[in-house]
Parts: C-alpha cells; sequence; structure tokens
C-alpha cells in the first residue's frame, strides 16, 4: 500500500467501490465480506452508487423515451465537395541559413525501380505522394549531396547542428520555420523508410541526402543523412 | 432488486463494450445517403442513430462490431412506430474492414441499400486506387477514357463497383452505357497516391437528379525503396568522414517516428 496517507484513503474508496461493483454483479447483495476492506467506507459508497443508479431504474421502468442520437460526424459528401477542396500549399524553396543554402523546391514521386526521384545538383525534391509542410506526418525534402561531379545542394547537410532553422516557403507564399532536432546518418541498408516517409503522427520536416563511404564502381554512397526539424511557428 | 439488476445490467454492458468478444476488430462504418430530395431518419438496431440525414451526406466512421445490423430508413417527418419504413433491411457487416454503407436506388428506381467494403490494402508509392460504385437508377455502365472503356471498370451494374489501381494522377474520364463510348455523364477520376478514391453514381440518370458522390479513404501507402543522392564521391574528397549507425539506428527510428529529441543517443554529428 502506498504509504501516504491520503493517497491511501483514494485506494481505499477505489478499492471498495470495485469490490462493491464486483459483490453486486456476482451474487445481487449487499455482502460486506471483502476481506480487508472496512465496512463503513463500504456503506458509504454503496448508498452514493445507489443514488446514482435510482434514475436508471426509473427510465427502465416507464415507457423508453427516444433514445439519444449518438453524434455521429457528418460531411458533405458530394464528388465536388470532396475532391475539389482546395489543396494544400506545397513547398516551392528552401532556405538554411546556417549552410547559406536558399533553394528551389520541386515535385517528384518514385523512379521505375521504387527509388525516391532526385532532380539534379541545384534543386531539392519534396516528395509528392507523403505529406506537405503543415500537415500531419513527414514532409520529406531530398537533395543530392554531389551530382555528376558537382557538389548538390545539400552538400553540407551532415553539418548541420540541432537548433539551426530550417525555412519552407510554400507556393501560397506562406512560409514555414522548423527547428533542427536531430541528425542521423544510417547505412542504407537500415534506413527507416516507413518513418520517412509517414503520413500521419506529429509534424515532422525531413531533410535526406547521402553521405559516409563512396563505392566507386557503383557510383553510390553507403549512407543517407537525415536531419529532422519540427515546425516552431 | 430492481436497482441490483440494474446494476448488474451495467456492469455486463461496461465489460461487453470495454472488451468486444473475439479477436475480430470492429470495422469503420460509412453510412451514405445517395437517394435525392428525401431528408431521412436512420435507426440502427431500432436506435435512432442519425436524425434529418441530408441526401449527399456522409455520416461516420462509426465503430461497430461484426454481425448484421438492422438498419430502417423513415422520412425524417415519418413517425417510426405507425409508418412504414422507405428501406428496412440488415445488412451483415464484417468485422476489421472499411464499410460503406449507402442508401440509393436500385435500376428500377425503388429505394435500396448496398454496403461495400472499402479496399484500403497496400499499395506502391505513387499508386492510388480508384472504386467506381453503381449506384444510381440507370442501367450497367462502362467508365471510358479516350474514347475506349478503362480495363477494370467496365460493365458495373447496380449495386456493385469497379475498382482499379492507377498511378497517381488526376484522370478525364467519363460514364457510358456498357458496350458503349458514349459519355452520358463526366466522371473525372483522380487516383491520390497511397488512398482509395471512391466515387458514386447516384439518383436518376433520366429522371435528372443523377449526381457523384464521393469518399477519399487512407489506404496502407507504400514508400520508395531508398533515396540515392548522390554519384560523384565528392565527398570522400572534401575529407569528410562519418560514422555509420548500426545499433542506434532502431533508436533514431523510434526518434524519427515520435519526434522526441531526447532519443538523440543515436546522432552521429554534433
Amino acid at each position: 500500500m502506498p504509504n501516504t496517507p491520503l493517497r491511501s484513503v483514494r485506494w481505499a474508496r477505489t478499492l471498495v467501490l470495485v469490490a462493491c461493483l464486483l459483490v453486486l454483479a456476482a451474487c445481487g447483495s449487499g455482502d460486506e465480506s471483502t476481506g480487508a476492506v472496512s465496512p463503513a467506507p463500504t456503506t458509504t459508497v454503496t448508498e452514493a452508487t445507489t443514488t446514482t443508479v435510482a434514475p436508471t431504474t426509473t427510465a427502465v421502468d416507464e415507457t423508453p423515451l427516444r433514445p439519444p442520437v449518438p453524434d455521429v460526424p457528418r460531411s458533405d459528401g458530394r464528388f465536388s465537395s470532396v475532391l475539389g477542396e482546395d489543396r494544400p500549399a506545397v513547398p516551392v524553396s528552401v532556405r538554411i541559413g546556417n549552410l547559406e543554402i536558399d533553394a528551389p523546391v520541386v515535385p517528384v514521386g518514385v523512379e521505375p525501380d521504387g527509388l525516391m526521384e532526385i532532380p539534379g545538383a541545384s534543386e531539392v525534391g519534396w516528395y509528392r505522394f507523403g505529406s506537405t509542410a503543415g500537415e500531419a506526418g513527414s514532409t520529406v525534402l531530398a537533395a543530392h549531396v554531389d551530382f555528376n561531379g558537382r557538389e548538390g545542394v545539400f552538400f553540407e547537410l551532415r553539418d548541420l547542428e540541432v537548433g539551426a532553422i530550417v525555412e519552407v516557403e510554400l507556393d501560397d507564399e506562406t512560409t514555414r520555420r522548423y527547428e533542427v532536432i536531430d541528425s542521423t546518418t544510417y547505412l542504407k541498408e537500415v534506413l527507416p523508410l516507413d518513418d520517412v516517409f509517414r503520413r500521419s503522427g506529429d509534424e515532422v520536416l525531413t531533410l535526406i541526402t547521402c553521405g559516409g563511404a563512396f563505392d566507386s564502381v557503383e557510383r553510390s554512397y553507403e549512407d543517407n543523412v537525415v536531419v529532422l526539424a519540427v515546425p516552431i511557428d | 432488486m430492481k436497482r441490483m439488476i440494474a446494476l448488474v445490467a451495467a456492469v455486463v454492458m461496461a465489460a461487453v463494450f470495454a472488451a468486444p468478444a473475439g479477436a475480430q476488430d470492429n470495422s469503420d462504418v460509412y453510412v451514405l445517403h445517395g437517394i435525392p430530395g428525401v431528408t431521412v431518419d436512420v435507426y440502427v438496431n431500432g436506435d435512432l442513430t442519425l436524425e434529418d440525414f441530408e441526401p449527399m451526406d456522409v455520416a461516420g466512421p462509426l465503430s461497430l462490431p461484426a454481425g448484421n445490423y438492422d438498419i430502417q430508413i423513415f422520412a425524417a417527418d415519418a413517425d417510426p412506430a405507425a409508418d412504414d419504413a422507405v428501406i428496412d433491411v440488415s445488412p451483415a457487416v464484417p468485422g476489421g474492414e472499411s464499410v460503406s454503407v449507402i442508401a440509393h436506388l436500385a435500376e428500377d428506381g425503388t429505394p435500396t441499400l448496398s454496403a461495400f467494403v472499402n479496399d484500403l490494402s497496400a499499395l506502391d508509392a505513387g499508386e492510388g486506387r480508384v472504386s467506381i460504385r453503381h449506384t444510381a437508377a440507370a442501367p450497367a455502365v462502362d467508365i471510358v477514357a479516350g474514347g475506349a472503356a478503362v480495363d477494370g471498370l467496365t460493365n458495373i451494374a447496380n449495386g456493385s463497383e469497379g475498382v482499379v489501381v492507377l498511378p497517381a494522377d488526376d484522370y478525364p474520364t467519363g460514364i457510358a452505357a456498357a458496350g458503349t463510348t458514349d459519355v452520358l455523364f463526366d466522371a473525372p477520376v483522380t487516383a491520390a497516391a497511397g488512398q482509395n478514391t471512391i466515387v458514386y453514381a447516384v439518383g436518376d440518370l433520366a429522371g435528372g437528379s443523377f449526381g457523384l458522390m464521393a469518399q477519399v479513404l487512407d489506404a496502407e501507402a507504400g514508400e520508395p525503396t531508398g533515396v540515392p543522392a548522390g554519384n560523384s564521391g565528392l565527398l570522400a574528397e572534401d575529407g569528410s568522414s562519418t560514422n555509420v549507425v548500426l545499433v542506434g539506428g532502431l533508436l533514431a527510428a523510434a526518434a524519427l517516428a515520435l519526434g522526441v529529441p531526447a532519443l538523440r543517443v543515436a546522432r552521429t554529428r554534433g
């Protein structure tokens, strides 16, 4: 038993109430042989319970009124309302002051082989099949660390530190500001794709590029650098 | 003694609702009103569940265990004790599914009710599912695009559906009588990535009350298989070295999932 007196009383009351319900449910009697529980509180709680139950009993005896209508959410199901909704604003540029990055963002999808499409060296790709800034889930912005011999927009992403500010400008001319909370390098084989591209849950901005050892035969890096930032507005 | 019974009943009810029997999950059930011109009251198992339910409206989701449900639909101002129901059916609701139940007109124009299971199964990244449901007073239809019927969306009869998976995009399409390509009604189809876009044809084609309803439900969305964002090896020439996270990857994955800064244990660079 907890040793704080007040808490003990509360616990005892809870136990008594539970015990009461169990006893009543089991044999329909107020038998007080409930072990450690003291008789006095039992009586009190039973009375309280009885008072609460009384109106229900009355209602059962009388002709039932119209039952309460459950609160079921409703919406306009017209095609034009459901599919004509304004589409959410999408990223058009990203600024990371600490890295002197100010680059255009273009919507991208997936390559035929299933990999994420990444634009050329000077642009950032926004994964258009996922979330957009301001929505639940992960808004993914990916850019090359290098591409065809040129440094890519995210060449220095691995140097971005926790606390840095990332600004995403949207096509409705608003800007959403984020603060970096994490930077992690993953072997590509263990990149948690489910999380990187998650479409629900807390809003997060996910910046991705490549890093780590370079395989000069495959022309590919072994790692992905993943920076997470959360909205601060 | 009545008190006791009431209390026992309450406890039993609580137990039933707290722990639904069986391993099967509840279904998410949506109710749609696809009969033009009539505001209705919907009774489920005798209880008024939707009052003054307007045409073209969607209600739900209701979380319901598997079973047969008595659904009675009355005109909104009718007396359920005295008047006849417009629709009185007992459709079966499966467990663990997304289900849409729509009150609509049969091909001959009589009010009826159909239950559809919404396919929310896995889609590849960039793919969307489209379900076309024929719930209008009209003969079977084809969905046509570019002068030809769309595979998988042909000969859809009243009370049935055609389902296709397409690359996410907008598809200008139309509805034609089955076996023809003369578009009677535009039905632009949007395949939204990771979602089932459900389009219902409702009303009476000949009577001029024809229209479309829609639902867009999240399916299990696929994601890209990787992020190839470098091909030149400039990082090595830059002299940088990055440590690879293996064990920490799991923790960081958790941080990613939860957005928890405290799990920055796995961070490799300051």
